[in-house]
C-alpha cells in the first residue's frame, strides 16, 4: 500500500474532522459579513483557541489510555487566580508588564502543581485516572471557589489585548498562540522520547515496560503537562472574558474529551494525535457561532453538538462494523 | 537429588552466574534457591514443566521482577538488574512468549522502542530509524516493511519483529522464551540460522522450548528446573531423553496416552464444502460419534479458525455444517451451544477464563440459560452439578468460590474444559488444550478425553504437538494453507506422515 | 476431598456472604456508621430518628439513580447521561400529567427511559462508540430536548399519588425510603441470583470470554443501559413527588455523586467487580458528609474540597490496583 493511502486510512477520523471543519468554515464565510476582513480570522481563532489548548491537555492523558476529568476545574482555578491577582500583583510590582508576567508564571506553576498532584496520585496510588481526576476536580473547583467566591475580578486591558488582539494589526494573536502550540509544543513533543512513550504506554503498557520505558515517569509527565496546558487555557480564557469564573469552565472537561475523540484519538489509548483534536475543538466551538448566525435558539446548541459528535463517530466506524460483523467477535 | 556437573566446554569463568536466587509472589514460591550459569557463545536450554520457575528466572534476568534473595554475577562482577532498561544496558534482552510489541506503532518504532536514534535536540529521527530497521531486516533476511503497523502483521511476523527488536540492541545475552511457538517451520529455520550466527560471535542464547526436536538441533547445554528448584545441568547430548524427562517430571513417565477405544459408526457431524474466505477453504469431513478427530498442520494454516467457525465465532462464507442429520445455522456461539457444540478456546487467559471471578461462576457460564428458572439461578442444583464436574476433572480448588486466576495453569485449563463439558453437547471442540500445561495434567486430560469419547461424545482435537495427536486420535486431518491435504487413520497416524503432509512433501 | 470442603461451607450460595464478604462491603458499612457517629457527636440531634429518616429520604434519590450507574459500571461502562435522563423524566411526568393524567405520564416516563437507554446501548454495542462519549453526546441531546419540550419553563405538578410516594410515610417510615429499599433488594437479587447478574459480571470482566461462552454481549449491554435509564427516570419521578414539581437542571447535581457513590461503594470502575450494597452505603456516606459540613458551617468551597478529598481517601483505603511490577 502506498504511503498516502496508509496515512489516510490510519487517520480517517481526523481527516473526516477536518472535512467537517472545512464545511463549517464555508458556512461561516457565507454567513459572516466581515469574514474576509481582518476581523474574520480574529474572531474565528478567538472562538476556538481555548478549547483547542484544553484539548491538547486532554490528548496527552488520553494517549496513555487515561483521562483527565479535572481539566475544567484546573481551567477554572487558573482563571480565578489570574483574574483575582493580576491587578494586585501589578500594583505591588509597580509595573503592569511585570505584574502580568509574574501572574502568568504563578498561574502556570499552579497548573503544573495541580497536574502533578493528579499524576502522583494516579501513579503512586495506583488508582484509576477517571476517579482520581473526578475527585481532584472537586478539590480544585473548591479552591477556585475559595479564591473567587463570585465571578468577576479585574484584568488589565493590555493583557486582553495581547492574547485576543492582532499582531501588526493583521495577524490574530490567538492564531499565533495556536501555531506555537502546534509547531513548537506538539510536534517536538511527538518526536521526543516522551511522545513516543505516551503512545507506547497507551498501546500496551506491559510491552512498554519490558521495552525499558519508564511508565511512572511518563504518566507523571502526561498529567503534569495536562495541568500546565490547562493553565494555558485558563490564561487564554481570562483574556477572552476579562474576568474570572470559578465554576463557569466545567464544560471544558467534557468538551475537551469530545474534541479529542472527534479528532480520531481513541479513548482506548495509543492512537491519534493533537491535529485531529484541534479540528474537533474547532468544530465544537464554531458550530455554536453558526447557530447564532442562523438565529437558532440557544436551546438547540447542545443537541447539535451531541448529534455532530455521534454522526462523526458513526461514520468513522462504519467500515469497522462491516469487518466486525463478519468476524462476529464481541 | 541427582546432580550432573559435567565439565563445561568453556574453561573460563561463566558469563552469567546466578546463585541461590529465590522469588515468591504473595505466598507462592516461584523460585527457591536456584542456581544457573551460562558461558559466552553457548545456546543454553532451560527445561521444566510450566510453573517450574523458568519464566521467573527469565524475568529476573531481564529486570522485570526483582529476586527476593540471591546473587547475580555477570561478566565476572556481582551486580543487580534493576529494571528492563538496566538489563538492556547490560546487554541482556529477551524475546517474550507474550509479545512485547505495541500494536499501534510501526515496525520501526517498535524495534527501536526505548532506544530511539535522536538528534542533538533530543528529537527522534524517524527517517534514520526506518533506514536502520531496513538494514537490520536485510541483514536478518526479513521481508517485513519497517513502516507497517504491527497490528496489521501476522502473528509469525510479529514474533520475527520481536526477535529483530531484541537483536537491534546488540545483546550479550538473548533469551528466547518460547519464541518459536508462533512460528512456522520456515521461520524456525531462519531463527536457528540467526541464533547460530550470533552465538558464533560470542553472544549467548538462552532458549526455552517444550519441543525436544528443536533443542536437539541447537542446544549446547541445558539446565532443568522442577517445582521452583534447580535440578540439574548438563551438556546437551550427554544425557538420554529418558533421564531428562525424569528430571523434568520427577517420576518415571510411562506411556501417558490411554488406550484408543473403538467408536460407533454413526455419523455425528458432517461438514460440507465449508469455507471461510481468508481462513480455510472447501473442507469436507464426516466425523463419527465417539470419535476423537485430530486437526494437525503447521501453525496458522486455518486450523484455529476452522474450530472457531464450527462454534459460530468465525464467519462461514460457504458450505454446511450438519449435526445429527440436521443442517445447522451458526449465528454465534450461542446457537452453536444450542446445537450441542462447545469450544475450549486456544487462549485460556483471554478467551477461556474470567480470571477475577470464582471457579463456580466460570464453570457455570456456558450453561446459565439451561439451568435458569424464570431467569433465576437454581443455586442448589448448580452446586451439585459443579461439584460433579470438579470431581470428575479432579480440579484442585479449595472451594468453588476461589478466584479462577489463583489456580495453577493446569487447573485453570481444567475449569475451561469443565465449563464446555457442562454444556452437555455431543460435540466438543478442543483448541490446543494442553499448551503450556505440565505433563501430569496433560495425561489427565488425555484420559478424560478418552472417557468422554467412550460416552459417545465426538471430539475435534486441534493440537500443535504431534505426539499427542498420534497418541489419542482415531483420525487426523492435516491442514495446509487452509485446506485439508491429507487424512490419516489407524496405523497411518505417525509423526512422520503428519509432518510430511504439513510441509507438503509427498 | 475438595468437594467435602465445599460441602462443609454451604454458605456460599447465600446472598449475605457473597455480598458482604467478597468485596469488603463490610468496610464500607463500618465507614458509614463511623461517619454517622461522628456526625452525632458534633450535632447530638443527628442521633434522632427523624433526622436519620430525613437523611435517608435525601439519599434515596441519589441511591436510586446510582442503581443504574452501578449496573453500567459493572458492565465495564459509564453512564454520563443520568442527570439529563432524570431531568427529562421529571419534566415529562409533570407536563404530561396536566392533560393526560398521572398514569399516562408514568407510562410516558418509562417509555422515554427505555428509549433513551436503548439508544445509548445500541450506540455502544453495535456502533462501538465508547460509553463515555455515547452517553456524553446523549446527555447534550437530552439537555436540548428537555429545554425545547418545556420551553425553558416546565409546567404542571406532581400527581397526588406520586406526592405521597415522595413525601408520605407508612408506619412511620417514609415511602421514598421504602421504595429505595424495595428497589435495592430487587437489584441485589438481580445481581446475585439471576442469570442476568452472572452475565453482567462476565461481560464486565472479559467480553471475549463472555462471547465465547455463548453470552450475547450486545443484547446484554443494551439491557444494562435501558435499566440505567429506567432507574434514572424513576429517581426523577421520585424527586417530582418530593418537590411537587419539576424544574430544569433537577438532576445536575446528581451525576457525579452517582459515580462517586459507586466508587465509594467499592465497585471497580473497570467493571466486573462490586455490587449494589456498597453503592447504597456510598450514597448515604455522601449525604452524611454533606450534612456534617453544613453543621460545621463550612462554605461551598470547603465542601467541594472536602468532598473530593474524602473520595480520594476512600480510594486509598481499598481502590488500589496491583503493581505492574511484582
Amino acid at each position: 500500500m502506498n504511503n498516502q493511502a496508509l496515512l489516510f486510512r490510519r487517520n480517517k477520523e481526523a481527516v473526516l474532522a477536518f472535512g467537517i471543519l472545512l464545511l463549517i468554515l464555508v458556512l461561516f464565510a457565507l454567513n459572516q459579513n466581515d469574514f474576509f476582513t481582518r476581523y474574520g480570522p480574529q474572531s474565528i481563532f478567538n472562538q476556538v483557541i481555548t478549547l483547542s489548548i484544553a484539548s491538547l491537555a486532554q490528548t496527552l492523558t488520553v494517549l496513555t489510555k487515561g483521562i483527565d476529568l479535572s481539566i475544567g476545574s484546573m481551567i477554572g482555578l487558573t482563571n480565578s487566580i489570574a483574574a483575582t491577582y493580576m491587578e494586585p500583583i501589578s500594583q505591588k510590582a509597580g509595573s503592569q508588564a511585570a505584574g502580568i508576567l509574574l501572574t502568568v508564571i504563578i498561574v502556570l506553576a499552579a497548573g503544573c502543581l495541580a497536574g502533578f498532584i493528579n499524576g502522583a496520585i494516579i501513579v503512586y496510588g495506583r488508582l484509576q485516572p477517571i476517579i482520581v481526576t473526578l475527585a481532584t476536580a472537586s478539590v480544585y473547583g473548591g479552591i477556585a471557589l475559595y479564591i473567587r467566591p463570585t465571578p468577576g475580578g479585574m484584568v488589565p486591558y493590555q493583557y486582553t489585548e495581547i492574547l485576543t488582539g492582532r499582531i501588526f494589526d493583521i495577524l490574530p494573536a490567538s492564531a499565533v498562540v495556536l501555531a506555537v502550540f502546534i509547531f513548537l509544543v506538539w510536534f517536538p513533543l511527538r518526536r521526543s522520547s516522551l511522545g513516543q512513550s505516551l503512545y507506547a504506554i497507551g498501546g500496551n503498557e506491559y510491552s512498554a515496560f519490558v521495552s525499558g520505558i519508564n511508565i511512572d515517569r511518563t504518566k507523571l509527565w502526561a498529567y503534569t503537562l495536562s495541568g500546565l496546558f490547562s493553565a494555558c487555557a485558563g490564561l487564554l480564557l481570562t483574556a477572552q472574558t476579562a474576568s474570572g469564573d470559578p465554576l463557569g469552565s466545567s464544560l471544558f472537561t467534557l468538551n475537551s474529551i469530545a474534541a479529542v475523540v472527534l479528532g480520531g484519538t481513541s479513548l482506548a489509548g495509543g492512537k491519534g494525535g493533537y491535529m485531529g483534536a484541534v479540528a474537533g475543538a474547532s468544530i465544537l466551538s464554531l458550530v455554536l457561532g453558526l447557530l447564532i448566525f442562523w438565529g437558532v435558539p440557544s436551546f438547540y446548541q447542545n443537541a447539535v453538538q451531541g448529534v455532530i459528535l455521534l454522526l462523526a463517530l458513526s461514520v468513522g466506524l462504519l467500515p469497522k462494523i462491516k469487518i466486525k460483523s463478519l468476524q462476529r467477535t464481541g | 537429588m541427582d546432580k550432573v556437573q559435567e565439565k563445561t566446554a568453556e574453561p573460563n569463568a561463566p558469563l552469567l552466574e546466578v546463585r541461590n536466587v529465590s522469588k515468591s509472589y504473595g505466598g507462592v514460591k516461584a523460585l527457591i534457591d536456584c542456581d544457573f550459569s551460562c558461558g559466552a557463545g553457548e545456546v543454553h536450554a532451560l527445561l521444566g514443566e510450566n510453573g517450574a520457575g523458568k519464566s521467573t528466572l527469565v524475568k529476573i534476568l531481564c529486570g522485570v521482577v526483582k529476586p527476593d534473595s540471591g546473587t547475580i554475577r555477570y561478566m565476572g562482577e556481582e551486580t543487580t538488574i534493576d529494571s528492563p532498561i538496566d538489563a538492556s544496558r547490560k546487554g541482556i534482552v529477551a524475546v517474550f512468549q507474550e509479545l512485547s510489541l505495541v500494536p499501534e506503532l510501526s515496525v520501526a518504532e517498535n524495534v527501536f522502542l526505548g532506544h530511539e536514534p535522536k538528534t542533538r535536540w533530543g528529537l527522534i529521527e524517524f527517517k534514520k530509524m526506518k533506514i536502520w530497521t531496513d538494514h537490520l531486516f536485510q541483514d536478518l533476511g526479513l521481508t517485513i516493511s519497517p513502516e507497517s503497523r504491527v497490528a496489521d502483521l501476522s502473528l509469525a511476523d510479529q514474533q520475527l519483529v520481536e526477535i529483530a527488536k531484541a537483536l537491534s540492541r546488540e545483546p550479550q545475552i538473548i533469551i528466547f522464551d518460547e519464541a518459536t511457538s508462533a512460528l512456522g517451520s520456515q521461520e524456525v529455520e531462519l531463527l536457528f540460522t540467526l541464533i547460530k550466527r550470533i552465538t558464533k560471535k560470542g553472544t549467548t542464547a538462552i532458549f526455552i522450548s517444550h519441543r525436544m526436536d528443536e533443542l536437539d538441533r541447537i542446544a549446547d547445554r541445558a539446565t532443568v528446573f522442577r517445582d521452583a528448584r534447580y535440578v540439574a545441568d548438563f551438556d546437551w547430548g550427554t544425557v538420554g531423553k529418558d533421564q531428562i524427562v525424569h528430571w523434568i517430571a520427577g517420576r518415571e513417565v510411562e506411556e501417558t496416552f490411554p488406550q484408543k477405544k473403538p467408536h460407533s459408526n454413526e455419523t455425528a457431524l458432517e461438514i460440507r464444502n465449508l469455507t471461510s474466505s481468508g481462513n480455510f477453504y472447501d473442507i469436507n469431513l464426516v466425523i463419527k460419534k465417539g470419535e476423537i478427530f485430530g486437526i494437525a498442520g503447521l501453525q496458522g494454516h486455518g486450523q484455529s479458525q476452522f474450530l472457531r467457525s464450527l462454534f459460530g465465532a468465525c464467519p462461514i462464507t460457504e458450505g454446511h455444517v450438519i449435526v445429527n442429520n440436521k443442517s445447522i445455522i451458526l449465528k454465534g456461539p450461542k446457537s452453536a451451544i444450542q446445537a450441542g457444540i462447545s469450544l475450549v478456546p486456544e487462549d485460556r487467559k483471554h478467551e477461556g477464563l474470567l480470571l477475577t471471578r470464582s471457579v463456580k461462576e466460570n464453570l457455570a457460564l456456558m450453561t446459565l440459560d439451561k439451568r435458569q428458572k424464570m431467569g433465576f439461578i437454581d443455586g442448589t442444583s448448580e452446586l451439585n452439578e459443579l461439584h460433579h464436574a470438579v470431581e470428575s476433572l479432579k480440579i484442585k480448588t479449595s472451594n468453588l468460590e476461589q478466584e479462577a486466576g489463583s489456580l495453577s495453569g493446569g487447573n485453570q485449563q481444567k475449569v475451561v474444559i469443565g465449563k464446555a463439558i457442562l454444556a452437555e453437547g455431543d460435540i466438543l471442540l478442543l483448541a490446543d488444550p494442553t499448551r503450556g500445561i505440565d505433563v501430569g495434567t496433560k495425561s489427565e486430560i488425555y484420559q478424560y478425553m478418552s472417557n468422554l469419547a467412550a460416552q459417545g461424545i465426538t471430539i475435534i482435537f486441534y493440537s500443535t504437538e504431534l505426539p499427542e495427536l498420534v497418541g489419542v486420535c482415531h483420525r487426523v486431518a492435516v491442514f495446509k494453507q487452509g485446506r485439508v491435504t491429507a487424512t490419516f487413520s489407524g496405523e497411518e497416524i505417525t509423526e512422520h506422515h503428519i509432518i510430511n503432509a504439513a510441509l507438503g512433501v509427498a | 476431598m475438595n468437594t467435602e470442603m465445599v460441602k462443609k461451607n454451604p454458605l456460599h450460595s447465600k446472598i449475605t456472604v457473597s455480598v458482604f464478604h467478597k468485596y469488603g462491603v463490610l468496610k464500607i458499612y463500618v465507614t458509614m456508621v463511623s461517619i454517622y457517629i461522628i456526625s452525632g457527636i458534633i450535632q447530638p440531634q443527628y442521633f434522632a430518628v427523624d433526622h436519620v429518616m430525613q437523611l435517608l429520604v435525601i439519599a434515596s434519590f441519589l441511591g436510586i439513580a446510582a442503581i443504574g450507574q452501578t449496573l453500567v459500571v459493572l458492565s465495564g461502562g459509564l453512564d454520563l447521561s443520568i442527570a439529563y435522563t432524570l431531568n427529562l423524566g421529571a419534566v415529562i411526568m409533570t407536563q404530561v400529567s396536566i392533560e393526560h393524567g398521572g398514569v399516562a405520564a408514568f407510562a410516558a416516563v418509562l417509555a422515554a427511559g427505555i428509549f433513551i437507554g436503548a439508544f445509548n446501548g445500541i450506540g455502544i454495542s453495535y456502533l462501538n462508540i465508547s460509553p463515555i462519549i455515547m452517553t456524553l453526546a446523549m446527555s447534550s441531546i437530552l439537555k436540548s430536548i428537555t429545554y425545547v419540550y418545556s420551553n425553558g419553563n416546565p409546567k404542571g405538578a406532581s400527581p397526588d399519588w406520586l406526592r405521597f410516594l415522595g413525601t408520605g410515610s407508612i408506619l412511620g417510615i417514609k415511602t421514598a425510603v421504602i421504595i429505595w429499599i424495595i428497589l435495592s433488594a430487587a437489584v441485589v437479587v438481580l445481581l446475585v441470583k439471576t442469570t442476568f447478574g452472572r452475565k453482567l459480571y462476565s461481560v464486565g470482566t472479559n467480553t471475549s470470554v463472555s462471547y465465547l461462552s455463548g453470552i450475547q454481549n450486545k443484547r446484554l449491554i443494551i439491557m444494562v443501559y435501558i435499566l440505567s435509564s429506567l432507574f434514572s427516570v424513576v429517581a426523577g419521578m421520585m424527586l417530582v413527588g418530593f418537590y411537587g414539581l419539576s424544574h430544569l437542571g433537577m438532576g445536575d447535581s446528581l451525576l457525579l455523586p452517582t459515580i462517586a457513590a459507586v466508587v465509594i461503594g467499592g465497585t471497580s470502575i473497570l467493571g466486573g467487580k462490586g455490587g449494589y450494597a456498597g453503592t447504597a452505603a456510598g450514597a448515604i456516606i455522601i449525604y452524611l458528609l454533606m450534612s456534617i459540613l453544613t453543621v460545621l458551617d463550612i462554605n461551598d468551597a470547603g465542601k467541594q474540597i472536602i468532598y473530593g478529598l474524602v473520595i480520594l481517601f476512600v480510594l486509598f483505603l481499598y481502590g488500589r490496583g496491583k503493581a505492574v511490577r511484582l
